[in-house]
């Protein structure tokens, strides 16, 4: 009994150290989702149900994008390989997956004209401009500081070690 | 070497006379044959002898018994005996009950935390990142499996937790101390388009445009 009692107190410490470290990540994840839900509805002039559509339509794109890019990165891979090959009585086959890889380039790329095109249903064309800055500039920073944070990664890593 | 004596009923009766559980008569009669018959001293001899070496040994019985205890004090002891093993076995099982508790939350603990680090999602930039790098000290020339927006940013998407429509997108993978930062930036942000557009391709091979960069 003593025993046991011992290992909890020695644990408890600990776990409840990892326990507040998680607690505190939804926190800052839901002030940032506050922040720009406030940004969006004080600046671009939101209403509840414009915020609605547009979470609905994001929702949609978002899961297109996700497609493709899987899509993308299976057609990549076979191509990657037929690289690897080095078959040169493979060509065709080459030539088609690099064709695929550009045409799904092309189909997200062609998304943006998608989503403005669904954003003047319930949008003026202002609140459209400034929907687009705000995602621009957020976007923009987002991956600015995952670049940062990739840099700093491959700097730590230790060399010789891939 | 010893004979039987031709008296059957006289040497029938010996035994009985060794032990001494005839009557007086017939004592009186078989001992006066005896003492004239030397086949039945003999034979009386030796049936001495035999039930010398058959007797069994003292046994003081009435020690014995002032020495056991009394039928109460066995029940005494008895029922107490089986009281400590009853409380022995009970803290046995309490030991076992808390160990196999402690052992469940333990396990739970490590299992949620576990999920946790699985769904949270920190770690796949560092992954995206580790194999990218692989990538490129392979210093192959071919295409990337990794499509250009490998992680997605949206703004608005369906709320899993929280009750806003926000969704942060790659932010989740910022860590905490960049989160922070961006969250400060926020502040200051304009909804306003940027003036300039993102990075543009680069050119493998030199053109003239190119050339005219500073």
């Amino acid at each position: 009994m003593r025993r046991i009692v011992a290992i909890v107190m020695m644990l408890a410490p600990v776990l409840a150290s990892a326990q507040g470290q998680r607690s505190v990540r939804p926190v800052l994840e839901e002030q940032v989702r506050a922040q720009l839900e406030r940004v969006l509805r004080s600046q671009v002039g939101l209403n509840d149900a414009q915020l609605q559509k547009v979470q609905e339509l994001t929702s949609r794109l978002e899961t297109q994008k996700v497609s493709l890019n899987q899509e993308e990165s299976r057609v990549r891979q076979v191509l990657r390989d037929e690289v690897l090959l080095g078959d040169t009585s493979r060509n065709v086959r080459v030539a088609e997956l690099l064709d695929r890889v550009i045409k799904i380039t092309k189909q997200r790329n062609d998304l943006p004209e998608q989503e403005q095109k669904e954003l003047a249903l319930f949008m003026s064309p202002m609140q459209r401009a400034k929907y687009f800055g705000v995602q621009e500039l957020f976007q923009r920073r987002v991956r600015e500081l995952l670049q940062e944070q990739r840099q700093e990664q491959a700097q730590q890593k230790p060399p010789g070690n891939p | 070497m010893m004979r039987d004596c031709e008296n059957g009923q006289i040497r029938d009766q010996l035994p009985a006379l060794v032990h001494g559980t005839l009557g007086a008569a017939e004592g009186h009669a078989v001992a006066a044959h005896v003492a004239q018959c030397n086949d039945c001293q003999a034979e009386v001899t030796l049936l001495h002898r035999v039930r010398a070496s058959l007797d069994a040994p003292h046994i003081d019985t009435a020690h014995i018994v002032a020495i056991l205890p009394l039928p109460s004090e066995v029940m005494a002891r008895t029922a107490h005996v089986r009281q400590v093993r009853q409380v022995r076995q009970v803290r046995q099982v309490r030991r076992w009950r808390m160990a196999a508790a402690a052992a469940i939350i333990l396990a739970a603990v490590v299992s949620l935390a576990s999920l946790r680090q699985l769904f949270d999602g920190g770690s796949a930039a560092g992954r995206s990142a580790s194999a990218m790098a692989a990538r490129r000290s392979e210093g192959q020339v071919m295409p990337s499996i990794v499509p250009d927006e490998s992680v997605p940013v949206a703004l608005l998407a369906p709320a899993l937790v929280s009750a806003s429509p926000v969704t942060i997108g790659a932010a989740r993978h910022l860590s905490d101390a960049q989160l922070r930062l961006l969250l400060k930036e926020m502040d200051g942000l304009k909804a306003l388009p940027c003036a300039d557009p993102e990075a543009p391709h680069l050119a493998l091979v030199q053109t003239d445009s190119s050339e005219d960069r500073p």
